[in-house]
């Protein structure tokens, strides 16, 4: 079973009830839209909740979607879906017609979840015809089915069990489609058991949560405050967008731990008042997600000297953090920022041609065994076999290990190295791309014959740029138009460039190396 | 300045950043899909240090980035 360390071998699920107990008139949550939240109130919105999906039939293994906007409703929600055995689903309250289609087709769920705002996109998109809609009524204190059918008053007893599905979470698949990432009760109690440990998390800390919830990124900020009983802060979108606000609301709440993505501490660092905006409470900030710009990590060291600073690596696969890296001094601009060692009960190994690489500084791909190992992808048994594995060359393991796709090495301290990705997948913003992803979108769009995307750096932080070739006149707004129907908003490219001709090798193949030098 | 000038600035700045040359000045930049978000953040230094102003917290909201013509429409009340 599960367990968080000094919580007497608890479950997550158990470990927030007993911070609900201990904490009951503490606020729980500080959310933009319903205000703050106590333990006490928390628990009993999702036991109301709970009663109302248990009425439409939500049960034991089952899948609920949930699409709404960034509030407590949607942990909320989320805990009473897991309460019941339930599997949760969280997608972006932006997500286009087309996508979210597309997922509940793949996932099945028995409910979907709305909020005031998203019942209407969810009315638009027609989606009442497909599946049952449970419409939450989100406001200053209030957290509640808009229109309750029967609230049954029993719901019964259904713990589930450690490798039940926690949640799924859905990532760019090279095809297209996005695949479903299956997390289980073990894996997310497991994460969040070291997390508090690691970083030392109590009650007297306020965490800022800033990652999208359908982002492996908030499941750090949303259970590592609920089972230490620390707040947690939510971000509106607004301050997400305006830096300066969120620099605001920092200061304003006291904030002392915050994970975000590296793109967005650089761009809080970039602002024109970070380096005079005193910020005493910070006292651990976690890069994450994506390649570390280490020129705003020295000025974020530089202007808040007194926090601690990780960097973390960890793909959703292997749920949170696999790997973490204390930095002590302040670095060179320059300097690369080791991912460090492997987190308790998790191992790191590297893999090239199918033979384990031993020596200090040599690459190879960066497989993760141990704690934390998803249960491979939704229904997608083909993409599971390939990445999920028992056995590589001549290795064979106990239980499968998770082959990243991501190349590293190990440093002379023993700490490990991000290199690169061996495919053509991206972080952007701290999102997984598959590059491949945008291009089919590109691609099905009938008057563009051809197209290639890259991702490229500039001063430290990446932006897509897309190159397609087209028969007839189309007009660039409108091949935007159409990638926002159908891709999530960071998958859309910066710059859109119609082309005579992609530049090809002899073969035929898109010369990507040509399309770097041609950006400018 | 003039409105029209803060404009022609304004639009060299998206052509440069965005590749868009055929902005019209009520095109939606977020609705549209032309900029994420996170763009927003860089419009606000682009206004800030062009123009030489200084965006109150109150004005840092995506209707004040959303068009040309709200832009520039922030410049000349910023700048009054």
């Amino acid at each position: 079973m599960a367990s968080l360390p000094n919580k007497n071998n608890q479950s997550l699920l158990q470990a927030i009830e007993e911070t609900v107990s201990r904490f009951r008139d503490k606020v729980a949550i500080n959310c933009p839209i319903a205000g703050d939240v106590t333990f006490a109130q928390f628990a009993a919105m999702s036991d109301v909740i709970a009663r109302e999906l248990h009425a439409s039939g939500v049960a034991k293994g089952h899948r609920v979607v949930i699409f709404a906007r960034r509030s407590a409703a949607v942990i909320v929600s989320m805990h009473a879906a897991v309460s019941l055995g339930a599997t949760y689903i969280p997608v972006a309250h932006n997500m286009p017609d087309h996508r979210l289609k597309g997922v509940i087709q793949d996932c099945e769920p028995t409910l979907l979840i709305c909020d005031s705002h998203t019942i209407d996109m969810a009315q638009a998109y027609g989606l009442s015809r497909n599946i049952p809609i449970l419409e939450l009524e989100v406001g200053e204190g209030v957290i509640a089915p808009t229109d309750p059918v029967s609230a049954s008053d029993k719901i019964p007893d259904s713990e589930a069990s450690g490798d039940s599905a926690f949640y799924i979470l859905y990532t760019s698949g090279s095809t297209g489609h996005p695949k479903g990432v299956i997390v289980t009760h073990e894996n997310v109690s497991d994460y969040v058991g070291w997390a508090i440990d690691y970083f030392g998390v109590t009650e007297n800390d306020t965490i800022l949560s800033t990652a999208p919830f359908y982002f492996d990124m908030s499941t750090f900020d949303i259970y590592v405050a609920l089972a230490s009983g620390a707040e947690l802060v939510i971000a509106s979108d607004r301050d997400c967008v305006f830096p300066k606000l969120l620099l605001g609301k920092i200061a304003a709440k006291n904030i002392t731990v915050w994970k975000a993505v590296s793109s967005l501490f650089a761009h809080v660092a970039k602002i024109s008042t970070f380096s005079t905006t005193p910020l005493p409470t910070l006292r651990i900030l976690v890069f994450s997600g994506e390649r570390l710009p280490t020129r705003y990590l020295v000025d974020w060291m530089n202007t808040v000297p007194e926090a601690c600073y990780y960097n973390a690596y960890g793909p959703t696969e292997a749920t949170g953090i696999s790997t973490c890296y204390r930095i002590d001094g302040i670095p060179d601009i320059d300097e690369v920022i080791p991912i460090g060692k492997p987190c308790t009960k998790k191992e790191i190994m590297l893999f090239r041609d199918d033979e384990p690489v031993c020596a200090r500084n040599e690459p190879g791909e960066i497989v993760i065994g141990g704690a934390g190992i998803a249960k491979g992808y939704w229904r997608d048994d083909a993409k599971t076999s390939r990445s999920f594995v028992v056995r590589i060359g001549s290795t064979t393991f106990d239980n499968p290990v998770y082959k990243t796709g991501d190349l590293g090495y190990v440093n002379e301290n023993g700490n490990h190295v991000f290199l690169s990705r061996m495919d053509r997948q991206v972080k952007h913003q701290g999102y997984r791309i598959e590059l491949d992803d945008v291009e089919t979108a590109l691609r099905n769009i009938e008057s563009i014959s051809d197209a290639a995307v890259i991702c490229k750096v500039d001063r430290q932080l990446t932006e897509l740029v897309a190159f397609y070739e087209c028969d007839s006149s189309i007009d660039q707004s409108e091949v935007r138009a159409t990638l926002m129907s159908r891709l999530p908003v960071y998958m859309i490219p910066k710059l859109l460039k119609n082309v005579s001709a992609l530049p090809r090798s002899e073969r035929g193949k898109i010369d990507y190396n040509a399309l770097k030098s041609m950006q400018d | 300045m003039t409105e029209e000038e803060i404009k022609t600035e304004i639009k060299s700045f998206l052509a440069e950043n965005i590749g868009n040359t055929s902005l019209e000045d009520e095109d939606d930049l977020f609705e549209s899909g032309l900029v994420n978000s996170l763009f927003a953040m860089e419009l606000v230094s682009f206004v800030e240090k062009n123009f030489k102003i200084r965006v109150a917290d109150k004005d840092l909201n995506l209707d004040n980035f959303k068009t040309i013509s709200t832009i520039s429409g922030l410049i000349q009340r910023i700048s009054v």
